[in-house]
């Protein structure tokens, strides 16, 4: 596994895909901060508190996330497709599977970078502008992201392994990315059953507002669990979308 | 009639010209008339071939074979692309595997290497049945299938490590490949920038990485100029020797086959038409002598009791013969005052033969071997 895993880095070199990754994360990052901002200056210090950039963050990155698996999945197929390199690869007994799970866990990694780098910035940012760091949330909550990208990677990746038009993933991206900025007006069961909300559904904090302005912030309770139900949705979509590559992959 | 000088007008057309000729294979022989009528397929090439291919048929044979399909059937939809094939590949043989476009070759060798799941029949490769047995078959199998695959982004040699670190070899093997279908110039090009026939080679060392002990190359002279052809060529005569492998290579070009194949398979609309040696497959041809007058050379011959198929103006025309008795006919003519144009065997081309096996229609199979 770690022998193709270190392979799918290799095939990246020299793509423009880190770039891409690097424009899609900065553009985010700036959204962030400048919304941030604005909302530390209109609310004042009850504002800053990491409750607040986490209920930031996931507004975003619910349009954000589907956008950043949607592209990289499909480069990573698309990689072979311009290639005609998937039946060399089967040929060469790499398996099915194999394959699916080596690009599988590129994705996982990049979307691991991707937060860790953001996460390190918005973690700078609040230290500069005094917001209060409650790391049990924070951890929380990228744990959730971690569980709530399964789920759509698997999904994915297996559209653009099995298309050779990349217009469908991307679309799906695209589409996915809208249906998750609106996970606020949806009730959490629904959510639960839409991937691409799941950026959504894993934050750890609500805010509690009074009479239109906001007063604090509380604990979502159980929120344990429900990164529970997300990690174990998205390993059961991986399970099926595996499946069925490796009977789609085979003419 | 005056005798005629042993010496002189004796022809006798026993070498083949394949592609070229289109009608009757022919060639001229001046002098005696020992000249060897058979088809010989050992041309330059291929060294050592040909004579020593019966033995060597006796004697692999009783291996096992490296490829065996049995009733191999591949459908589309409705359409039946490669219909009850039977396929044998003996060890340390270049089988040729000819065939039309569309015919279907592409298809059976996908089939040979689990891209493709049969519909129907049965491979097995070194002996492991297929698919359950993959993951032991193809480490041992190196494959150019269809059009060549490279990741254009990458260097040549960059491509020829991702095969390497997936068939676990050492790095010294690139070099080796590279060398081999003479690429190390290029090796830190991009792929994408490489020429056709570059490509096909970067394809070939790629199957080659590890020297396989089965080939799979699925048209791979197809880009390549003409002495690019004949290099490729040369190094797929050349791979049982170099390390034992078992070649498969189709074609849709006779040509090319009867240059690099001790064995043939012709496919056409899915039908293995043909399965065997290449000399099987060829036509015995008659013998013509061209004389001045035909009427009498027939009754001559007849009357001693030679069997004579055709008479025409100026030309009879016998059954073909071993040499020893084209020379006695020769010598009986001459002895009754007939003057000899010409002596020559007459035989249909083995592209007459393929383009009669292969129809632009479907036709029931003609011929196993
Ligand atoms: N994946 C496929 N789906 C449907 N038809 C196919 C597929 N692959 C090949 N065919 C058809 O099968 C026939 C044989 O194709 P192929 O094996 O590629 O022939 P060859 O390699 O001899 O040129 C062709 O008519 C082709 O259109
Ligand atoms: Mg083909």
């Amino acid at each position: 596994m770690t022998v193709t895993l270190r392979l799918e880095f290799r095939k990246l070199r020299r793509t423009r895909l880190w770039l891409t990754i690097g424009t899609l994360l900065a553009f985010e990052l700036a959204w962030v901060t400048v919304a941030l901002t604005r909302t530390f200056a209109q609310h004042g210090d009850i504002a800053r508190d990491s409750g607040v950039v986490l209920g930031q963050v996931l507004q975003l990155h619910g349009l954000f996330g589907p956008l950043l698996v949607a592209i990289v999945a499909s480069r990573l197929s698309a990689l072979e497709h311009e290639a005609r390199m998937v039946p060399r690869l089967f040929a060469l007994n790499q398996s099915r599977p194999s394959l699916f799970r080596a690009k599988f866990a590129t994705l996982l990694l990049v979307t691991l970078g991707y937060t860790a780098v953001g996460g390190a910035w918005l973690v700078g940012f609040g230290a500069m502008t005094g917001v209060t760091a409650q790391w049990k949330p924070i951890g929380i909550f990228v744990v959730g992201l971690v569980a709530a990208n399964l789920a759509p990677i698997a999904i994915h990746l297996l559209l653009a392994l099995v298309t050779t038009r990349q217009v469908v993933t991307l679309g799906v991206g695209i589409l996915g990315g809208v249906a998750g900025t609106f996970v606020s007006f949806v009730p959490h069961a629904v959510s639960l059953a839409v991937p691409w909300h799941y950026y959504g559904v894993v934050n750890p904090v609500r805010m509690v507002v009074d009479d239109g302005s906001l007063t604090g912030f509380a604990p979502v309770e159980g929120i344990e669990w429900t990164v529970a139900v997300v990690a174990a949705v998205g390993a059961a979509v991986f399970l099926v979308a595996l499946g069925i590559y490796e009977r789609v992959a085979r003419e | 009639m005056a005798p005629v000088d042993r010496a002189t007008v004796v022809e006798v057309w026993p070498r083949y010209l394949p592609a070229t000729g289109g009608c009757a294979a022919r060639s001229v022989y001046h002098g005696r008339m020992s000249a060897p009528s058979a088809v010989r397929l050992d041309g330059p090439g291929l060294p050592g071939r040909g004579n020593d291919v019966a033995e060597n048929t006796a004697r692999r044979d009783s291996d096992a074979p490296v490829i065996h399909a049995r009733g191999l059937t591949k459908r589309y939809g409705t359409q039946t692309v490669v219909d009850q094939l039977d396929m044998t590949v003996h060890r340390g043989r270049v089988y040729g595997f000819l065939g039309r476009n569309g015919a279907g070759k592409s298809t059976t060798m996908k089939m040979l290497l689990d891209l493709a799941r049969p519909s129907a029949g049965k491979v097995s490769v070194f002996g492991l049945g297929l698919p359950e047995h993959r993951s032991r078959v193809l480490p041992r199998v190196g494959s150019l299938i269809e059009a060549p695959s490279y990741y254009g982004h990458l260097t040549g040699e960059e491509n020829l490590d991702i095969v390497r670190v997936l068939k676990r070899l050492p790095a010294a093997e690139i070099e080796r490949v590279l060398t081999l279908v003479g690429l190390a110039d290029h090796r830190r090009k991009r792929a994408s920038a490489y020429s056709q026939g570059m490509k096909q080679r970067l394809g070939l060392a790629m199957a080659l990485m590890g020297s396989p002990e089965l080939l799979i190359l699925d048209e791979p002279t197809n880009g390549l100029d003409p002495a690019g052809i004949q290099e490729i060529r040369e190094l797929i005569v050349s791979l049982p020797a170099r390390f034992g492998a078992t070649v498969l290579v189709s074609s849709h070009l006779l040509s090319e086959i009867e240059q690099m194949a001790d064995t043939v398979g012709i496919i056409d609309h899915g039908h293995l038409r043909y399965q065997g040696s290449p000399r099987s497959l060829e036509d015995h041809g008659r013998l013509r002598i061209a004389v001045d007058d035909s009427a009498a050379a027939a009754a001559t011959l007849r009357e001693a009791g030679w069997r004579v198929t055709a008479v025409a103006d100026g030309e009879v025309t016998l059954p073909h013969l071993p040499d020893d008795r084209i020379a006695r006919v020769v010598r009986l003519l001459v002895e009754a005052g007939a003057q000899l144009h010409r002596v020559e065997v007459r035989r249909r081309s083995l592209e007459e033969v393929f383009l009669r096996m292969t129809s632009e229609t479907p036709r029931e199979p003609l011929v196993a071997a």
